[in-house]
């Protein structure tokens, strides 16, 4: 190879690395996380919240491990409830179905995705009263404890 | 050379233009960086001011729930012992803070920031300021969404993804390009080439025809004449039409192996055997030159050539190196194997070749020499091309001309190389 061609292919290394590293340059986000949220066992006292509207849809999430749902509160703001694993509520059985007007408590957290997700702690279905308990006051898992035992509806 | 500045002058432009885009992105992107930090800051200190003033008025600082901005994560106002006097989560107000971070506010003045992960995973920048309420003097911490904020360094980060992904781009379209145009440059002179050789085939045809036939006569009679002839001046006449008849002869001869288009089929000979046979033929020539031959090529060498076509080789090589040689010179033909191929080196101590013939050497009827036709290394070149080789010439460190023929080493059928 002529040192031209390895001057030119080295440059061309260099300008094909960079939009890659921008991504990273300040930190802003990590890996290949698309919200960087810990969905599964993260919570926080300080940012619990509770809002009300009405469930807009039920799927599973983009880390195709948890099921969310997507509620419309007042004034047409949107969030992500998160609602824990899918095995979880496999077991348990979904008691919430899309139109339901649902109060949802949890810890509110915006991803870098920009959506504002909640991380259920107890979700109450207004019309018929169903609650539907997914974490204790601190934010501790039922499915960390392997099943459902200190929830309940 | 007027090719060679424009290609460095577009080369130069292109890579400042290279170098001022990306210097360009990278600094949008760098000053996107505290323009969002500053608006981050910019909106703490407003809700904070606000909210102290709303903390002052209303001791039971119910009235702090109406601040309520989709950038705030929680707010919380702490007395200067821990406990919280306000949360936006109304359960954790009466209980004491959990961390240390409020302690440092308390000796500092003004806005502090930090960036605080929370237990969500969620990056918040953590703002506190010492307040006055009106009873006793507190902190006030607000925790901010950054997403917003960071929309400015979003759009920078965007903007410089795209330019280097452009500048990536138009930089290997631009290398095809040039490959493209090269390998254009390079079959039309193929094309050329094609186009000279036919020409010279068809001059070859008509030597072999035309001047082959009636020279084979004229160097017979010569022949006879010279036999026939008394010592003399006649007889000298008779030798001199027989020598130039050779000479033409050699010359059709070369010819019509230079414009012959045949593929030569790679058969593994012993360079050293044929070398031994072309100087032996050489000698008697040389002698009377004054000119003494070594030859070094180990025996087990193997090349992939054909062995009268590497004896053809030789024989030019070693004629050149004698020819150029002064009386008492010396032409060495050596050998050795580097890798997969076999190197074999003629040199001689004659004056060597001009820097300006060594890249026209092997074109054909050039030559320096004031006999020849010039097609000696033509014949060279092309056979060693044939064979998958190559052939270049330079000056030697003693000032003789320096050829080396690279062929590749023959593969035997039992699988060994030579």
């Amino acid at each position: 190879m002529q040192p031209i061609s390895i001057i030119l292919f080295s440059l061309l290394i260099f300008l094909a690395s960079f939009p890659a590293s921008a991504q990273a340059f300040w930190g802003t986000t990590k890996g290949n996380c698309t919200c960087c949220l810990n969905f599964e066992s993260g919570y926080d006292v300080n940012t619990v919240t509770t809002v009300t509207g009405r469930i807009l849809s039920i799927q599973t999430g983009i880390d195709h491990h948890n099921l969310q749902m997507e509620i419309e509160c007042c004034c047409g703001i949107r969030m992500m409830v998160v609602l824990g694993p899918q095995r979880y509520w496999a077991e348990q059985g979904m008691p919430l179905k899309v139109g339901d007007k649902v109060a949802v408590c949890g810890s509110k957290a915006q991803g870098q995705d920009g959506v504002i997700y909640i991380l259920a702690q107890k979700i109450t279905e207004i019309s018929q009263g169903v609650v539907v308990i997914l974490r204790n006051e601190s934010g501790h898992p039922n499915w960390a404890d392997g099943g459902g035992e200190n929830g309940g509806r | 050379m007027l090719r060679f500045s424009a290609f460095l002058l577009i080369f130069v432009t292109v890579l400042v233009l290279t170098g001022g885009l990306s210097w360009f992105a990278i600094r949008d992107y760098r000053l996107a960086v505290p323009v969002a930090q500053e608006n981050l800051r910019g909106l703490a200190l407003t809700l904070a001011t606000a909210m102290e003033g709303v903390a002052a008025r209303d001791p039971s600082l119910k009235s702090l729930t109406s601040f309520q901005t989709p950038e705030i994560a929680y707010a919380a106002l702490l007395s200067a012992k821990g406990k919280i006097l306000f949360h936006t989560n109304p359960d954790l107000i009466g209980s004491d803070v959990t961390d240390e971070r409020y302690r440092p506010v308390l000796t500092k003045e003004g806005l502090s920031e930090s960036r605080v992960r929370l237990g969500t995973g969620e990056i918040v920048s953590e703002f506190q300021t010492p307040v006055q309420l009106s009873d006793q003097s507190g902190i006030l911490r607000l925790a901010l969404h950054t997403w917003r904020s960071e929309a400015i360094m979003r759009r920078a980060r965007q903007g410089m993804t795209e330019i280097f992904s452009l500048l990536t781009v138009g930089w290997i379209l631009g290398l095809i390009i040039i490959g493209l145009l090269r390998r254009q440059a390079r079959q039309q002179r193929q094309a050329a080439r094609q186009q000279e050789l036919a020409r010279l085939g068809e001059v070859g045809a008509v030597l072999a025809h035309e001047i082959r036939n009636p020279l084979a006569g004229i160097k017979g009679y010569g022949q006879l004449l010279e036999e026939r002839l008394p010592d003399g001046r006649e007889r000298g006449f008779a030798t001199l039409i027989v020598s130039e008849a050779w000479r033409l002869e050699r010359l059709a001869h070369d010819i019509l192996l230079y414009t012959r288009s045949e593929s030569i089929v790679a058969a593994p000979c012993q360079p050293a055997i044929v070398a031994a046979g072309v100087v032996a033929l050489l000698t008697p020539q040389a002698q009377e030159l004054e000119i003494r031959f070594s030859c070094d090529i180990p025996d087990d060498l193997l090349v992939s050539c054909p062995e009268e076509r590497l004896q053809q080789v030789l024989l030019n090589l070693l004629t050149n190196g004698m020819q150029a040689s002064p009386v008492g010179g010396l032409v060495t033909v050596s050998g050795r194997r580097v890798g997969k191929w076999v190197e074999l080196r003629v040199t001689d101590n004659g004056p060597g070749i001009a820097k300006e013939m060594q890249n026209v050497l092997f074109e054909p009827f050039r030559t320096s020499k004031a006999r020849g036709a010039g097609l000696g290394l033509s014949v060279c070149k092309k056979i060693v091309d044939g064979c998958g080789g190559s052939i270049e010439v330079k000056n030697g460190s003693g000032g003789g001309a320096e050829f080396t023929v690279r062929l590749p080493v023959a593969v035997l059928k039992n699988g060994e190389s030579g």
